[in-house]
């Protein structure tokens, strides 16, 4: 949207859109690969060799980023808590994208009272801070992986049912979903097979600007110390943990901080050219 | 007993609630009124009238898309809404004015064209039967189903549509401006094709279009509309002549010459713009650009008046021919 | 325009019904709040007090009657953890919490204007693409470790700020950075896109060609078009500095509803929970509604046109 009145849109992909994606593709390899041979239980406490800096901040080899306030190797604790809040993101992102693109074709495909109470659900969500209802929810359920990956998922919903119905609205009335209604086509059909792949690029944006925010939001909830829970880490537990250090070992704050921050600015910078490419006339 | 008519309307009519300008409530606007025609298996009807006069809305309601909002419609005997959507789809089909939006963008040709089989449970090897003789009777050659629709010029892409609705065997084909995307030369080739359809399948076709000339060659029966009426029906020949409405001869006096096949009766150029339906003028709808128009047309709604055989005229001043050749 | 006003006035109510609604069953269904209150092992006789006192034990649509009269007549139940009425508890917290916002709203509004604006005017020199990668980094950085880089910098490092508590404004200006930067670069990218827009309409280049000087075009005929849809997005950022409010008051201690709403979550304080959710959703749909009202009142093509 910056860009497109005014400028033409450069055919080339940005260098640092690739340096982004190469990041974010390195990350979730790192991840992967990690989970091979480590998990959250078994990083060993070392109380010897508490709260050591890292490599080149006085630290050695042995504990490359430096060892957290029970002498666990940080560099262990980051890559589990790289997958973890890849993880929680990943699938966060899925089941908003999947529950909201749902709902918005419903209230598109139901007139009347159904859109009506699907839209006026929708206006209510998105007058409010998601964080609120998240924080009221987990408190009151109480603390619980997949519970949390359930909460941190509904954040975005409303965006997708809204974009979903009033692109299914305009599709629906389409030559091809009149034809196939014609030729004997049932609803899934019409909507699951020809109206969803059309208006999928106009979601997959909405997808890569949902991406980073999910996982901003997993990392807070986390960092309040009321998201992942223990022994379970995330990049935003570590950073909670750290905070009560920050005077006498920073690292342990910071260096998640760092990757959380990397990672949420390279996936903005993929989503924002995701939307010139895939989107370049409308944007939110 | 005899088989039930394939298309009967009667008396149809139909209404929309419409918001106009600046106006917080819905009005009631009637698009197409008393409408009432029948259509054998096998036979053509031709439907003229120009843009707006509710043509469209009439091959709505009578392929069950919309309910009538009085009188009644029937297909093989049948409400048409409440024929289940795959019984009516062997039934009739719709070939309508752009094409290339009825055809998915994202779907190849070959998984368009062999979609209605999929929803209507054909097994695989009939599939490839039937497209290979639907492609056939289109003349599309078989490599263009690895195409996407995007990559067809517009003639082919109305040829896939047709060749679409054929692998259903459908009897009727209710086809809305067919041609008015095309240019001049594909139209040609497409009228030839509907020819061959009538004859070879003994398609039975509702042909809509402002284009007289092409309605003309196509039509066993002909039908021409004005503000949601029919003012008049008949066989082709007579259509226009100089016993038809005075509308009708105004058609065709508006008709470039070279694609009427037909002399022209008077010069009769219609006056200005057709009223809305919102706005219906009283009595003979007509009246206002009528240059036949006395005081009746403006005060007493036409009758329809049987001119001769299947030739019938709503016209204060139609006259029937059978009692004058007495 | 009564009718229209009407509409969101009745729609409005309803969304705020709505969230009344979905908030009490929400709480309740999620688990025996007795069971999450009290600790694990206490005895059956306390449960029941507990439950008689808090009207637990009575069936889900009386407990739902009562409440909605209850919110009605301005009572938002006691909480549990020191028995003084909700509305009290959270009510004490919002001057502070209003502080903060007001303040962060401003330095949003500031600097995203400033920059925004800049980053136009030098449109595609070395400053806007300066800018703009700032802006990136701005709302990519999630405010809480924002938060702590700032103490660490600020507060420890150099120990010019406090990093804790609400006395002076010193201890204002790393809480309102931390809120303000997200928004405020949200907005610099969207102000710096607006003007750019704006600039190509036709009848500046038509006030360029009467000879108008470029200082006049900008603040006559550039930023009155760029100022409409700025205002939309500084109205969609409400909701993004309540959200931001808690995490960085518990950052920084600011004794506010924010902080507030951390710690009655960790101890499963129904009743405070439930009243800072309807305070938030009040004020949140109250500014919706104002908001649509003065664009009906502005643009009589929003008052005709259904739901945007």
């Amino acid at each position: 949207m910056f860009e497109t009145q005014t400028v033409p849109r450069p055919a080339k992909t940005p260098r640092i859109v690739f340096c982004a994606l190469a990041f974010l593709a390195g990350l979730f390899v790192v991840a992967l690969l990690s989970s091979f041979f480590v998990g959250p239980s078994d990083i060993p406490s070392d109380l010897r060799a508490r709260l050591e800096p890292p490599l080149f901040f006085g630290g050695s080899w042995a504990h490359p980023l430096g060892t957290d306030e029970l002498g666990r190797d940080m560099l262990m604790r980051l890559l589990v808590s790289i997958r973890t809040s890849l993880l929680v993101a990943t699938l966060g992102t899925l089941i908003g994208a999947v529950l909201g693109t749902a709902v918005g074709m419903v209230a598109a495909s139901y007139s009347g009272i159904v859109d009506d109470a699907l839209m006026t659900l929708v206006d209510v969500q998105a007058s409010l801070p998601f964080i609120i209802i998240a924080l009221a929810v987990i408190a009151f359920a109480g603390p619980g992986f997949w519970l949390f990956i359930l909460v941190v998922g509904l954040y975005g919903w409303e965006r997708y049912a809204r974009i979903a119905r009033s692109l299914t609205l305009s599709a629906q009335e389409s030559g091809y979903a009149r034809a196939t209604a014609h030729l004997g086509g049932g609803s899934f059909r019409i909507y699951v097979r020809h109206i969803l792949p059309n208006i999928a690029s106009a979601l997959l944006v909405a997808l890569t600007v949902n991406f980073p925010e999910t996982m901003l939001l997993e990392t807070s909830l986390s960092f309040l110390g009321l998201g992942v829970q223990p022994p379970d880490t995330s990049l935003g537990t570590m950073i909670g943990d750290g905070r009560t250090y920050l005077v006498t070992a920073w690292w342990i704050a910071v260096v998640p901080g760092v990757v959380l921050s990397l990672s949420a600015l390279s996936a903005s910078l993929v989503g924002d050219w995701c939307r010139d490419v895939l989107d370049p006339v409308k944007s939110p | 007993m005899t088989e039930p008519l394939l298309l009967e309307a009667r008396a149809l009519s139909k209404a929309f609630r419409v918001r106009s300008a600046g106006s917080v409530w819905r009005r009631l606007t009637t698009i197409i009124e008393d409408i009432s025609l029948r259509l054998d298996i096998g036979r053509t009807l031709g439907l003229v009238g120009e843009s707006g006069s509710g043509k469209s809305t009439l091959a709505s309601v009578l392929i069950g898309d919309l309910w009538p909002s009085g009188g009644e419609a029937r297909l093989s005997g049948r409400r048409p809404t409440e024929i289940p959507r795959r019984q009516r789809a062997r039934i009739v089909q719709p070939i309508v004015q752009d094409p290339r939006a009825s055809l998915d963008p994202r779907w190849p040709i070959g998984k368009l064209l062999s979609e209605p089989l999929e929803i209507h449970g054909d097994d695989i090897d009939k599939r490839h039967a039937k497209i290979a003789s639907a492609l056939e009777a289109v003349d599309l050659p078989s490599d263009i189903l690895s195409r996407f629709p995007h990559e067809v010029s517009g003639g082919q892409a109305q040829r896939l549509a047709i060749a679409r609705a054929l692998v259903l065997d459908p009897q009727l084909l209710v086809c809305d401006e067919p041609l008015s995307a095309l240019d001049l030369i594909t139209q040609t080739g497409m009228i030839s094709l509907f020819q061959r359809l009538k004859t070879q399948r003994r398609l039975s076709m509702l042909f809509i279009s402002h284009d007289l000339a092409a309605v003309r060659e196509l039509s066993d029966q002909m039908a021409v509309m004005y503000l949601g009426r029919i003012v008049e029906i008949g066989p082709p020949d007579v259509i226009g002549g100089p016993l038809s409405h005075p509308y009708t001869r105004a058609l065709v006096a508006a008709a470039p010459r070279f694609t009427t096949g037909l002399r022209r009766s008077g010069r009769a150029p219609i006056l200005g713009e057709p009223p809305s339906h919102a706005a219906k003028p009283p009595g003979c709808a007509f009246h206002p650009r009528c240059p036949a128009a006395a005081p009746v047309c403006r005060r007493d709604a036409p009758p329809t008046v049987r001119i001769m055989g299947e030739h019938s005229v709503t016209c204060h001043f139609a006259q029937p021919q059978a009692l004058a050749a007495e | 325009m009564i009718l229209f006003a009407t509409g969101k006035l009745v729609r409005a109510a309803l969304a705020l019904w709505l969230v009344a609604t979905l908030s009490f069953f929400a709480l309740r269904m999620a688990g025996d709040p007795a069971m999450a209150f009290l600790p694990p092992d206490a005895p059956a006789v306390q449960v029941e007090q507990f439950k008689k006192k808090w009207n637990l034990d009575q069936p889900l649509p009386s407990q739902y009657a009562a409440y909605l009269v209850n919110i009605a007549q301005g009572d938002f139940g006691r909480s549990f953890s020191d028995g003084r009425p909700a509305s009290k508890v959270v009510g004490e917290r919002i001057p502070k919490t209003l502080l903060l916002l007001g303040a962060s709203f401003a330095f949003i509004v500031v600097f995203g204007l400033t920059l925004g604006s800049l980053a136009a005017l030098a449109h595609n020199t070395f400053l806007d693409r300066a800018i703009m990668l700032i802006t990136v980094m701005g709302y990519s950085i999630p405010n809480f470790f924002l938060g702590l880089l700032l103490i660490l910098t600020f507060a420890v490092q150099f120990r010019w700020l406090p990093s804790s508590g609400s006395d002076g404004w010193q201890a204002l200006v790393l809480p309102v950075i931390t809120i303000g930067t997200t928004g405020g670069a949200v907005v610099a990218r969207f102000v710096r896109a607006a003007i750019l827009d704006a600039k190509t309409g036709p009848h500046v280049r038509a006030a360029r060609s009467r000879g108008l000087a470029e200082r006049t075009v900008f603040l006559g005929h550039i930023a009155p078009n760029a100022a409409l849809p700025t205002a939309t997005v500084l109205g969609l950022l409400l909701g993004g500095l309540v959200a931001g409010g808690v995490v960085t008051e518990t950052v920084f201690a600011w004794p506010g509803v924010g902080r507030l709403t951390v710690t009655a979550v960790a101890e499963r304080n129904l009743a405070v929970v439930q009243t800072i959710v309807l305070l938030v959703a009040a004020s949140m749909i109250t500014a919706n509604l104002a908001v649509d009202l003065l664009y009906g009142w502005l643009d009589p093509r929003v008052r005709q046109g259904g739901r945007r």
